[in-house]
């Protein structure tokens, strides 16, 4: 069992470069290196490849959630002119198996449906033609003759599903995927000395990751290779890469997965499967380049990467102080027809479920469900915006009970900076923080005392007005070493969650550095290049960044759990020192003197204290062409070059079901304080102010990471107020379009969203960086809810279920409004 | 999603000469939006019917079985259409006849579930135009009633 509480001895750190040593790029608000060619329309994103010979594929999806396939004639598609091929299920599975599944035991999904259809948009034929208008009018021409099976929508009710209402009879007798329960810290003990006990019952809604482009692939086949190569949108393409291969039927290196610029992703594009082997399938079938991408609806409804969906029941204890002492919750999360992560998204949580808090215990019941519905994937947080949002209404729950104040009740039960590195009950550590510093910048940044006062008189005018406060955690940097725990027999169980860079330096002393992940819609380049030049004292602009495929590619994860930028920074480091060193031994010999007298300066080895200097650009030039000038060393073969695999910074292994070890432990945080108005006739939401601060330690690009910031806040206000996919009872989705799956726009978001950073470096990534890819979607809903049900405080109307869009919003206040007339 | 429908319209003509014309495959096809084609098929009709729900646009063909039948008085509808593509509908109707000083009155309660497409695009905009459907449907019908009496 893990006690939680400051750790007597740290674990080891692998640190090289301090936090503060002066930088000279690090921490400058660069212009993105991305931006001229993505600004110029020069980006390269998967439509824009175009092969000799390219047809197109299009699959003709179920509109049933839950069906029996009869039958299918293929015959009048077939005959359309221009059509190649079409594929139904049972073609496909001569070819190809199952898709990737990291849960365990895996449940089966197949890239065409086979036998039976699980969720409406499922694939259940693939048409391959000329062209994708051919291949769309040949999808209608097909006719499948279903079954109806009976459809159990409600994630309560799935445990009562029996007979053909069962979606996977080989997992068991109803539609309970996993149920598991964790203790974690002495939670009986707890809740038995509680002074009191807080409950609610919270829900969080369906949504997704909505990139402007879809996901898609051009996937192509050399017969005489016996070769693949899919030019793909996805992410981990170098870490679990090979599960394609394995679906294909083929070995690893007969697949050669190129990335390319992806239109976004939010976590939908962490891993995709089904639209790479289905372009694959495709290509391997007609002999030709095959193009698939998603349209919109394919995406909507069937883009295996819906967020979590989510009823909680949710208990936290408080000690005779009535500070936080203890949690304990119940949770249905509905997973829809799949379970690619397994409870990866639990498990997420579980790296800082106690938030920033100092909380002795955790206790929890999962019930994951399997309903006709897409699947669930990933969605930035994967899961942990949820557990803040629960954390935090509670946080909410128990100052309205006991009285108190927000802000001083948070910081009273704040972990204090002297107490790090803090092991949580959970056996995650918290490497640093400084929450309550966090949240007094907040106040500044606000003016939270001035607007209080504004509130005041504002509520004295009849306006309803509230301030909200959110404090949350995010993790950074994944080791998925907890999926080894999620399981009952351990399952997809790896201890590597490495990232590697490749440099090479030209004889003009000029970068090209190779990352071995993709473009994924953050500024990679950009970071990658700024490390590079601080440690080389080159200039940014110097260095070009290229992307390997997995032909040339190095063990990298990839972004993804805001690891990214920790982790490149890791990997650039780690590749400069082994230049720096062959650069300075080739200085001494020429230069003629001692390498301890030796400093980078200026894009120079230079001897310290202002001496001579040679340019990087002459050194190199000897390095690459003029062999004889130097010592026949090993050390000082041609060439300039290094490649570094940098491995998780900090991370153990599980000791049990109780105890997960070190898994997330570089914990940013961030505290966001809206301010609202609703105007109660309408239900409408309007920001007044809104300050965001955030602690994603080191900075490295102050403007990239504000663009994440706001991306992030904007992302969370529109889960709060008006993002769902919406299923009926029939397992129907309602919202296959924008005009139905509503995303904030302009107008519905704060004029501006003020952010002020704390740093708190860590004391174990290079420069004390920590992750920010997720940190706005993951403390806006608390803090927003926050903001409304304080505007609201004089109606006593309480929220619990997301979102809340104006209908909502105007039911809540007219309940308060008949419940206060009622007396 | 489902659609829920109920209404009651006047006929101007007795239960007794509104009821075969219900049963009549070339009324129904004058009178139902979008038809192809109403072909009798043991206790019902096989039809096919062109349907616009915003941007989808699709053929349906299906199959309207009659059932619990007490001529003159009521019937039940039930029927099944697959748009392909657009997705499919399926639903059934109670239609009642009762007399009225007018003629009779026909009540009518009908339910209808779609999914597909229509569904996710069409689920803000399937209400009124099943709603729409349902009034051209009786204006058509009215229509050819007076026409057929007219003629006589």
């Amino acid at each position: 069992m893990a006690v939680a509480g400051k750790i007597a001895t740290p674990p080891a750190s692998r640190r090289t470069e301090a936090p503060d040593a002066g930088f000279k790029v690090i921490g400058r608000g660069m212009n993105r290196k991305e931006d001229p060619r993505f600004l110029s329309g020069q980006g390269r994103f998967v439509d824009d490849i175009v092969l000799p010979n390219m047809a197109h594929a299009a699959p003709l999806r179920s509109p049933y959630a839950h069906a029996r396939i009869l039958s299918i004639d293929t015959a009048a598609a077939e005959a359309l002119p221009g059509v190649l091929a079409v594929i139904t299920g049972a073609d496909a599975a001569r070819d190809v198996g199952p898709l990737t599944s990291f849960a365990n035991p895996p449940v089966e999904q197949r890239c065409i449906a086979i036998d039976r259809v699980r969720h409406v948009g499922e694939p259940v034929a693939l048409v391959v033609a000329e062209s994708r208008y051919i291949a769309e009018d040949a999808a209608a021409l097909i006719e499948v003759e279903y079954e109806e099976l009976p459809v159990i929508a409600d994630m309560r009710e799935a445990i009562n599903a029996t007979g053909d209402a069962v979606l996977h009879p080989e997992r068991g007798p109803n539609n309970v995927a996993e149920h598991r329960e964790y203790s974690f810290g002495p939670v009986e003990e707890e809740f038995a000395r509680a002074s009191r006990i807080i409950r609610r019952d919270l829900r969080w809604p369906r949504s997704g990751g909505q990139p402007l482009e879809t996901a898609g692939a051009v996937a192509s086949y050399d017969r005489g290779q016996g070769k693949f190569t899919i030019h793909v949108n996805s992410s981990m393409y170098n870490y679990v890469g090979f599960t394609i291969a394995a679906t294909l039927g083929v070995e690893t290196h007969q697949v050669n997965i190129v990335p390319v610029d992806a239109g976004g992703s939010f976590g939908s594009k962490l891993f995709l499967h089904k639209v790479p082997v289905l372009a694959a399938l495709a290509a391997r079938r007609v002999g030709c380049p095959v193009k698939y991408i998603e349209d919109r609806i394919d995406n909507l409804t069937a883009c295996d990467h819906h967020g979590s969906d989510r009823i909680y029941e949710v208990e936290l204890a408080l000690d005779e102080n009535d500070d936080m002492a203890a949690l304990r919750y119940k949770v249905w999360d509905d997973y829809g027809a799949y379970l690619q992560f397994g409870l990866g998204t639990h498990g997420n949580g579980f790296s800082q479920i106690v938030g920033p808090y100092r909380m002795k215990a955790v206790g929890v019941e999962i019930t994951a469900v399997f309903s006709p519905k897409c699947q669930q994937g990933a969605c930035r947080g994967f899961g942990s915006e949820v557990t803040n949002f629960m954390l935090e209404r509670m946080v909410d729950a128990a100052v309205a009970e006991i009285g108190a104040d927000p802000i001083e009740y948070r910081k009273r039960n704040f972990i204090a900076p002297e107490e790090f590195p803090y092991q949580i009950p959970t056996g995650n550590l918290y490497d640093s923080g400084q929450y309550a510093l966090a949240l007094e910048e907040a106040c500044k940044l606000l003016d939270y005392d001035g607007w209080r006062r504004k509130q005041a008189q504002m509520r004295a005018e009849g306006r309803h007005v509230g301030i909200g406060v959110a404090s949350c955690q995010e993790k950074g940097v994944f080791s998925a070493t907890e999926f080894w725990m999620l399981n009952n027999d351990p399952g997809f169980a790896l201890t590597s969650s490495p990232e590697s860079v490749s440099v090479k330096i030209d004889s003009a002393g000029k970068a090209t550095l190779s990352l071995h992940a993709p473009h994924w819609g953050n500024s990679p380049e950009t970071v990658a290049a700024m490390v590079l030049a601080e440690q080389l004292t080159l200039d940014p602009a110097d260095i070009s960044v290229a992307y390997s495929d997995t032909d040339h590619g190095l063990p990298s994860t990839g972004p993804g759990g805001s690891r990214f930028t920790v982790m490149v920074c890791g990997a650039v480091t780690g590749a400069a020192n082994i230049l720096k060193a062959k650069l300075r031994k080739a200085a001494a010999h020429l230069m003629q003197t001692n390498e301890a007298d030796l400093e980078f300066r200026d894009g120079h080895v230079a001897v310290k204290g202002g001496g001579a200097a040679m340019s990087i650009a002459d050194i190199a030039m000897q390095l690459h062409f003029f062999r004889l000038s130097l010592p026949d060393d090993p050390d000082l073969r041609s060439g300039l070059d290094a490649t570094y695999t940098y491995d998780h910074p900090l991370t153990t292994l599980p000791k049990s079901k109780s105890d997960f070890g070190i898994f997330y432990p570089i914990i940013g945080h961030m505290c966001h304080m809206p301010v609202v108005e609703v105007d109660v006739e309408t239900g409408r939401i309007e920001f007044l102010d809104y300050a965001a601060v955030h602690d994603c330690g080191t900075m490295i690009n102050p403007k990239t990471l504000d663009g994440h910031v706001r991306g992030g806040t904007a992302q969370g206000i529109g889960n709060t107020i008006m993002e769902r996919y919406e299923y009926d009872g029939q397992g129907q989705m309602l919202t296959g379009s924008y005009q139905d799956y509503l995303i904030a726009r302009a107008t519905d978001l704060p004029r501006n969203i003020k952010i002020h950073h704390v740093e708190t470096p860590s004391p174990y990534t290079e420069y004390g960086v920590k992750g920010a890819g997720e940190g706005g979607r993951m403390v806006a809903p608390p803090a927003v809810v926050a903001a409304v049900e304080d505007a609201l405080r004089p109606l006593g109307v309480t929220i619990d279920e997301l979102p809340i869009p104006p209908a909502k919003l105007r039911r809540l206040i007219r309940e308060a409004q008949a419940r206060q007339a009622a007396g | 999603m489902s659609v829920t429908l109920e209404n009651a319209v006047v006929l101007p003509e007795p239960r007794i000469a509104v009821w075969p014309r219900l049963n009549d495959p070339e009324m129904l096809m004058k009178c139902v939006p979008g038809a192809q084609s109403v072909t009798p098929e043991g206790e019902g009709f096989a039809v096919v019917a062109r349907v616009k729900v915003g941007p989808v646009k699709a053929t349906f063909r299906g199959r309207v079985a009659l059932a619990e039948i007490e001529p003159n008085r009521r019937y039940r509808i039930e029927g099944r259409g697959d748009g392909g593509v657009a997705g499919f509908a399926k639903g059934a109707a109670d239609v009642l006849l009762e007399d009225h000083p007018e003629g009779c009155l026909l009540t009518y309660t009908a339910e209808a579930q779609i999914g597909g497409r229509l569904a996710q695009l069409g689920s803000r905009l399937v209400g009124g135009i099943a709603a729409r459907n349902a009034d051209q449907f009786f204006e058509s019908f009215l229509a050819e009633l007076s026409r057929a009496r007219i003629g006589a």
